[in-house]
């Protein structure tokens, strides 16, 4: 049986198809309007790459989009699957997670068997999270992918005050102005933003081994930043992206697996 | 005839949101499974927003509002007055209140204040009673006339009558001074008035209210056992701010009668819900906790269990000893946050006797008191091993989906798990 793993996140939705708990295939696309469509379309693409194009398919949805997904074989908490997914990719040493996904920061604590006890949230701004970096991005007019190879050029770390979205617009705007470089504002933000998170880690909220998922962990730039700030080691996992789609499916097989012992 | 103003276009068009908001909060409740006609009451008060004027004519008393829970109902009731309690849960009023106010504002008092502009009646209020609780409350009377009502010409506030809260409960003395607060509270509404309080009209009161206790705490204890939801609950203490004591008895009576007949529900998930009130129509929190399946057993939120100030030890039926009583009720057994002496706000949560999945720490923006106590109580949680959650809003909509996330992974949190 496949499994698709959809996680319809606010900036980008992503699907990982998985058989046997084995990841066959992955890919991310843009959110746009038409949510559903993006992610069948995902979804065919993928069936014909690993050549199953016509089996069934249990669709198990994650995300802030996972109500929008109508059919869904199974909707799963993203919290849930992030814990599933980060725990099963890392042969369950993972005792602490930072999720940093496009609008929010999840830092959650695990038991030695996977289990969550505990979790905290950034409140309802951007601040620190990835469309922070996208809006960034766009002032400087520097693709996010590069962010990482400027920042390990910066002289010196500009200092970023502020972690609001909208505010720092304008002192990014400001600091160019001054004839700032782009490395050393980049590699302001990327302290910045690690302070922030930082901060929500604050008061136990982490175990050693601390695993960093979500699509701002592939910049190394940040990762380094957020090691320095907690002055703790991090494992990025291969495809921090896809962790959530992954253990959505991963908490699909689960309850399937559950399902079939019940009735036998 | 004279074009509206702009701000007069603004607070039509905000009493048309306002209706459909209250409507939609209403409808959401009729349709669920647990819809009953006994209920029909309960939508029909809770689903609008009501005039003081309004209130007075159904009610055939002069109105007096006031804030908060430490002016005993009693009293208002034995001097043949209709209580009517100055809260709101709606958002859409708050607009209009937004201009004017400090930018983090109670959000329950910014839309009271709201929603005092879009009464379009001429006010029929003989007075306003305010109890000293929290920063936000003791300048209310200040705000709200800085912000005149746009639909009244040369409308006057009420009458104002500050009820000085002693913030030591627990002291003689503090107990003393709300004793005396009291009688110069009843000194003023029978200046308002132009008559005394009588021993006979006080006692009959009180022995009213005492049913309407009985009432509350038998509907307490349904909700303990899964028979009545958080949403339901909320709409029935609405109708007990906004009407009459007297239909809503009746009301009550019969919603009891109806829920003892059905089939005790033990949830899986029960919460204690605590903090910062929630008023119809804001169910946000109320929907979202059952979104993430998860059933409010049981809270200590001042617009709805608190509402029950607790029995009433009565030895001298005097006025004096009357008065005495309720003052150890309204005031020494409150656990407003307000209060420097407030353990027993946090033993309450101990004593509910329920297996609990967790708290559920409501803070609304700006709610300072309860902002405070959220770490002592957080605290309290952790040295009790009960899971904690805080979830601080407001009444705008926008953040829902947010919350539910977070309440969705608090659902499924494996507390047991050794960390």
């Amino acid at each position: 049986m496949i499994i698709a793993g959809i996680d319809l996140g606010s900036t980008a939705i992503k699907l990982a198809l998985v058989a046997d708990g084995q990841l066959l295939w992955h890919k991310a696309a843009p959110t746009a309007p038409g949510q559903e469509k993006i992610a069948d379309n995902l979804l065919t693409e993928g069936l014909a790459a690993v050549g199953r194009s016509g089996e069934t398919v249990v669709r198990a949805v994650t995300g802030y989009g996972k109500h929008l997904l109508v059919g869904a074989d199974r909707v799963i908490d993203e919290l849930t699957a992030n814990r599933l997914g980060v725990c099963k990719a890392s042969d369950g040493r993972a005792r602490s997670l930072i999720n940093i996904g496009g609008q929010d920061v999840k830092v959650i604590r695990l038991s030695a068997k996977g289990q969550m006890t505990g979790f905290k949230m950034n409140d309802k701004c951007a601040a620190g999270c990835g469309r922070f970096f996208e809006v960034a991005a766009r002032i400087l007019d520097t693709e996010v992918g590069s962010f990482a190879t400027l920042a390990a050029n910066a002289a010196e770390a500009a200092r970023i005050n502020s972690t609001c979205a909208v505010f720092a617009e304008s002192e990014i705007v400001s600091l160019m102005a001054q004839g700032v470089v782009k490395e050393n504002i980049i590699a302001g933000l990327h302290q910045s933003v690690a302070r922030r998170i930082a901060g929500l880690c604050a008061g136990g909220a982490l175990e050693d081994d601390i695993y960093l998922d979500g699509g701002a962990a592939q910049n190394p730039g940040l990762v380094h930043a957020l090691e320095d700030e907690l002055c703790r080691d991090l494992h990025v996992l291969p495809l921090p992206q896809f962790t959530v789609a992954y253990g959505a499916a991963i908490s699909a097989a689960m309850a399937d697996s559950a399902a079939a012992k019940n009735s036998s | 005839m004279n074009e509206p103003s702009r701000q007069q276009r603004l607070t039509i068009k905000t009493q048309g949101e306002a209706r459909q908001e209250y409507a939609a909060a209403a409808d959401w409740l009729r349709q669920r499974p647990d819809y009953h006609q006994v209920f029909d009451y309960f939508l029909e008060i809770a689903g609008q927003a009501w005039t003081a004027a309004e209130v007075s004519e159904r009610t055939g008393r002069p109105v007096v509002q006031h804030l908060c829970n430490q002016a005993p109902l009693e009293i208002f009731h034995a001097m043949g007055l209709q209580p009517l309690r100055l809260a709101s849960g709606c958002c859409a009023v708050s607009r209009l209140a937004e201009a004017g106010l400090p930018a983090l504002m109670c959000p329950m008092l910014r839309s009271a204040i709201g929603a005092q502009r879009v009464q379009a009646q001429a006010s029929r209020v003989l007075a306003r009673v305010i109890p000293t609780t929290c920063d936000w409350t003791v300048k209310f009377q200040e705000l709200a006339v800085a912000l005149p009502n746009d639909l009244q010409k040369n409308s006057s506030s009420p009458p104002v009558h500050l009820l000085e809260l002693p913030h030591q409960r627990h002291s003689e003395r503090g107990q003393a001074r709300f004793q005396e607060e009291l009688f110069l509270l009843i000194d003023f509404l029978e200046q308002k008035i132009g008559r005394r309080l009588t021993r006979s009209a006080l006692l009959t009161s009180v022995n009213l209210y005492r049913e309407a206790w009985a009432v509350l705490e038998s509907l307490i204890a349904l909700r303990r056992d899964g028979r009545l939801a958080a949403a339901w609950f909320a709409a029935i203490c609405a109708a007990f701010l906004f009407d009459s004591i007297e239909r809503w008895l009746t009301a009550a009576q019969t919603l009891v009668s109806y829920l003892q007949n059905q089939k005790v529900r033990p949830a899986a998930r029960s919460v204690f819900l605590c903090g910062s009130p929630i008023i119809f129509p804001n169910l946000k929190l109320l929907r979202l906790i059952e979104e993430a399946k998860m059933y409010v057993a049981a809270d200590e939120l001042c617009a709805s269990e608190r509402l029950w100030p607790g029995g009433m030890a009565v030895d001298d039926r005097s006025v004096s000893g009357l008065i005495r009583a309720l003052a150890g009720r309204y005031h020494r057994a409150c656990q407003c946050p307000t209060f420097a002496d407030n353990e027993r706000r946090f033993n309450s949560v101990r004593a509910v006797g329920l297996p609990l999945k967790g708290i559920i720490y409501h803070v609304l923006k700006g709610c300072h008191p309860f902002d405070i106590e959220s770490l002592t109580m957080e605290r309290m949680a952790r040295e009790a091993n009960i899971p904690f959650i805080r979830i601080e809003t407001e009444y705008s909509p926008e953040d829902a989906r947010t919350i539910l996330t977070r309440l969705e992974a608090f659902a499924n949190i494996d507390h047991g798990a050794s960390a």
